[in-house]
């Protein structure tokens, strides 16, 4: 055992950490709840971060060596690889099944058939929540394959997860997840392991990421700034613009928004690199603002004043983004365009020309203050991904 | 056997760990989809087990407890180190876990790979309790060179 095989990735970055833990929060929030509806019962999950371990100290991650589990092992393939372990000691998964089948406690005495199809279904509910949030998290295709089922002993169930990882790496990368039923914890352990090589990919991923929010975060700032000196110099009065945090993500998180008949106005730019930022405000709100700002705060155009606000605020993210892209956009419409329906229809008619698959989808709220007026408006930015790559300052 | 012996919790061995024992000490492993390696030599009454997981060195990289080539060749030296001179193997393990997928090959290129680096060493394998697709929990006596075997809701059975 002298000899060290080929070294992991050390311990990750703490902003990649960060990210990872996201994740994994994320995905057990998503398997928390189809387990809640499976069970009927309030269902939590706790994962750890990712770590790593040695070969030798594996054989207890689904229980002690020797104890007999019931084991649903779902491997993942796609872009991301790697392996579900769901191990549930006996008497553990004889009170499962009573919860499932709706039995008295202690009634399920063995493992049947139809005990055991139960449990199958909960591993399968559990990885393939996982599988699949992972997907829509990181827009990569993590695809969960049919559960397999075994009662046997927790050492004997790890093994196959290993034989593609053994032979590169002397340790492998996994998370564990703790469960809470009703507050009371389960004696149930979910184990995920990843592929080194997607490992790899994951960092990437998250240090990407990193990189590309601090961009942004400068970006929006900097064109608020902007924008505001802009403002407060032709209106002769006190206005300001205040951009949030950016977060990336997947279109049904970020743009779930506003009623399906809802009365939306957006102001679109496009730009070269098939990028797209958008600017969404509801009518109402748009028409409380101009109530608020009152008499004698128009715009020194003929628009209405948050119409004025938000074409300022556009032509200097223009300017910005065009400046960082290394290319000249063309702003397609200074005015605003009236659309109806949730954030997701608007934005879907909006950039239906771009494919959407491939992009980056980021969201900013920015806060436009006129006196007492007062209107959220929503920004998002779809960049390709060569654009991702330009403004983040990291190869395609 | 002495009554103390006897009552000794045997060491476990890990995936890829390999190790040699006296009496009164036992060694014991769980293996799934892994092969277990025991050998034996009667007249010294030593005894040594290795947990491999993967078939060839050549095939990757890393501790050498893995493989069943170089596993082997450091048992058996460990063995000689410990004056054992007639050595004598017995197998168990390479199920095929959850019944299905790829562990088929791999336990079938486990064992086979193992087979032949007996050969190699000329190592006379004495009895195999191999593939199936439960796990075992086995655990070698280095004074009468027994292997039992323990199957989830199965009598256990000595080799």
């Amino acid at each position: 055992m002298s000899a060290t095989g080929q070294a992991l990735p050390e311990v990750v970055g703490r902003d990649v950490d960060d990210g990872f833990r996201a994740l994994a929060v994320d995905s057990a929030l998503s398997a928390g709840r189809a387990l809640t509806g499976w069970l009927n019962r309030e269902v939590q999950l706790y994962p750890e971060s990712f770590h790593r371990v040695r070969l030798a100290d594996i054989s207890g991650v689904a229980g002690a060596a020797e104890e007999a589990v019931v084991a649903v092992h779902m491997p993942l393939t796609g872009d991301l690889r790697g392996d579900v372990l769901l191990a549930l000691p006996e008497a553990t998964a004889l009170r499962l099944a009573d919860l499932l089948l709706g039995r008295n406690a202690g009634e399920s005495r063995e493992l049947t058939d139809l005990e055991m199809s139960c449990l199958q279904e909960t591993g399968n509910i559990v990885g393939s929540s996982f599988a699949n949030c992972m997907s829509r998290w990181l827009r990569l295709s993590v695809i969960p394959n049919a559960p397999q089922l075994a009662y046997d002993l927790a050492c004997a169930v790890v093994q196959p997860l290993l034989s593609s990882e053994a032979a590169r790496h002397d340790e492998v990368w996994l998370t564990r997840t703790r469960f809470q039923l009703g507050g009371e914890e389960l004696d149930w352990r979910m184990v995920l392991l990843l592929a080194e090589e997607s490992l790899h990919a994951l960092t990437t991923h998250f240090q990407r990421e990193q990189v590309a929010h601090y961009e942004l975060d400068q970006f929006l700032l900097f064109s608020a700034g902007n924008a505001t000196e802009e403002a407060r110099a032709a209106l002769g009065r006190e206005c300001d613009f205040t951009a949030t945090a950016v977060s990336r993500g997947v279109w049904s998180d970020l743009t779930q928004r506003g009623d399906a008949g809802e009365l939306l106005r957006t102001l679109e730019m496009e730009l070269p690199d098939d990028t797209r930022l958008v600017m969404v405000v509801t009518d109402e709100e748009r028409r409380r603002f101009e109530k608020q700002s009152g008499p004698g705060a128009g715009s020194p155009t003929a628009a209405p004043l948050l119409d004025y606000l938000l074409n300022s605020f556009l032509r200097d993210t223009h300017r910005n983004l065009a400046a960082r892209l290394d290319a000249t956009g063309t702003a397609i419409s200074t005015e605003l365009q009236q659309r109806v329906g949730t954030f997701g229809e608007v934005l879907g008619q909006a950039i239906s020309q771009q494919s959407a698959a491939e992009h980056e989808l980021f969201r900013a709220d920015l806060l436009l203050r006129a006196g007492r007026a007062r209107a959220e408006v929503a920004v998002l930015l779809l960049l390709s991904p060569v654009a991702f790559a330009k403004l983040g300052n990291f190869d395609v | 056997m002495t009554l103390t012996a006897t009552a000794t919790m045997p060491r476990l061995i890990g995936i890829a760990e390999l190790a040699t024992v006296t009496e009164p000490d036992r060694l014991r492993t769980v293996l799934g989809s892994c092969v277990g390696v025991a050998l034996w030599d009667q007249r010294v009454k030593v005894a040594g087990l290795a947990h491999i997981i993967l078939p060839s060195s050549a095939e990757g990289s890393g501790e050498r407890g893995k493989f069943a080539d170089t596993a082997i060749d450091d048992l058996v030296k460990m063995m000689r180190a410990a004056g054992a001179v007639r050595i004598r193997a017995k197998l168990a393990g390479g199920a095929r876990m959850f019944g299905s997928g790829n562990q088929i090959t791999l336990g079938e290129r486990n064992i086979e790979a193992t087979r032949e680096r007996l050969r190699y060493h000329q190592i006379v394998t004495l009895a195999e309790h191999l593939g199936g697709t439960k796990g075992r929990k086995v655990t070698l006596d280095p004074v009468t060179g027994a292997l039992e075997i323990q199957i989830i809701g199965e009598q256990a059975t000595t080799i």
